[in-house]
């Protein structure tokens, strides 16, 4: 199998190559519909091709997850 | 050129629609019109003095966005002006910036207003305290004094319509949640369209048949300034409710724009059973509208009595 390597919110990846953006989306674990995927500084459709050594940035456009610390409640 | 829009077939797409196709930016925006102008027409007449509850985070913003394009292009006259709560907590004011921004961009008077002002308490009092009283959230006093001081300032603005950010994610999220807690009298007045007491001055949501992802991905493809931070203190079940809706909609596509038009069908045909609910009174301390003897913003703030 080959690989591509991707630059997600700073964090270098390896992922297979003829990954989509909603395949890297199950890859992290991240419900598609709390994210919006800007990929090369656009926003992207879901089913989108990644390319290697494509800069993402997975902006959270809704809470999932309670705050836990004092520090991430913003206090 | 990266994946293509099944609509047009010649830029580039920027998001999934709520029925799987790949839309670009051109045709995201005309079908953002097309369903929010929808709502503006039904709910915007002529002469009106309209506000719109300016948060400055990405939905209010493009509700704004929408209202400024419907002036623009139809015929109907109307005053416009953008209301932004200051509630006084600490991770608002990168939004309260984008909104003045965005107002001095679209040329759109901006009324700012600090919470405590109104209600003579601000998010930060609540912050001091060691524990929230009978184990509420902070966004129960957020919300319920936000909302409370809109309509007060949107009354003394002499406003007769208030236009809010709401999205279909909000809509469907309250809906269930009023459904587990069988709010009777919030469904009766959930999208009604019938305004029970002139106190409380009629909503109007351009973006109720717009999913969140959508609104997300035109306002960063179209440039509309606004900030995409959230609250980092929301929490409850809402939080539940939104993550179960999102599951359904990854796993049964569509699911959120289908459901909709169901629960309107469903609210119509119970109106005339859930009409005797509708009645709002005021309340008796402050004179605001209220389900209740007295209201939410006063039952809160009776039981802050002493500790702020
Ligand atoms: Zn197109
Ligand atoms: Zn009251």
């Amino acid at each position: 199998m080959r690989y591509i390597k991707v630059h997600v919110n700073g964090n270098t990846l390896i992922v297979p190559l003829n990954t989509r953006c909603e395949d890297l989306m199950k890859i992290l674990r991240l419900n598609k519909e709390a994210y919006l995927p800007i990929i090369e500084r656009k926003p992207r459709p879901d089913d989108c091709y990644l390319n290697d050594g494509d800069e993402i940035h997975l902006i959270r456009i809704t809470i999932h997850e309670e705050s836990v610390t004092k520090d991430e409640k913003g206090l | 050129m990266r994946r293509v829009c099944d609509l047009c077939g010649c830029s580039e797409a920027v998001v999934t629609s709520s029925y799987g196709k790949a839309m670009c930016k051109d045709c995201l925006e005309r079908s953002i019109i097309r369903r929010s102008f929808a709502e503006l027409r039904t709910g915007i007449s002529e002469g009106d003095l309209v506000v719109v509850a300016l948060s400055g985070g990405k939905d209010s913003s493009l509700a704004l966005w929408c209202i400024y394009k419907y002036r623009e292009l139809s015929s109907v006259e109307f005053a416009l002006k953008a209301v932004t709560i200051d509630e006084g907590s600490p991770y608002r004011r990168h939004a309260i910036e984008a909104a003045r921004s965005l107002c001095k961009e679209l040329e759109v008077e901006h009324v700012l207003v600090n919470m405590r002002d109104y209600q003579g308490i601000s998010v930060s009092d609540l912050l001091r305290l060691e524990h929230l009283p009978n184990k509420r959230s902070m966004c129960t006093y957020c919300g319920v004094l936000r909302r409370q001081t809109l309509n007060i300032v949107a009354r003394k603005l002499g406003a007769n319509k208030v236009v809010t950010g709401h999205n279909l994610d909000d809509i469907i999220q309250t809906f269930f949640m009023n459904m587990v807690r069988g709010d009777v009298n919030a469904l009766a007045r959930f999208l009604s369209r019938a305004t029970p007491i002139r106190e409380l001055i009629p909503r109007v949501r351009p973006l109720l048949m717009i999913r969140e992802k959508e609104i997300a991905a035109f306002v960063a493809a179209k440039g509309i300034t606004a900030h995409f931070g959230k609250c980092p203190m929301v929490r409850g079940m809402r939080i539940r409710m939104r993550r179960a809706l999102d599951e359904l909609e990854v796993s049964s596509v569509g699911f959120k724009s289908k459901i909709l038009p169901n629960m309107i069908k469903i609210l119509d045909k119970a109106r005339s059973d859930l009409s005797m609910r509708l009645n709002l009174h005021v309340c008796e301390r402050c004179g605001e509208p209220s389900a209740e003897r007295i209201c939410k913003a006063c039952q809160l703030k009776m039981e802050l009595r002493g500790l702020i």
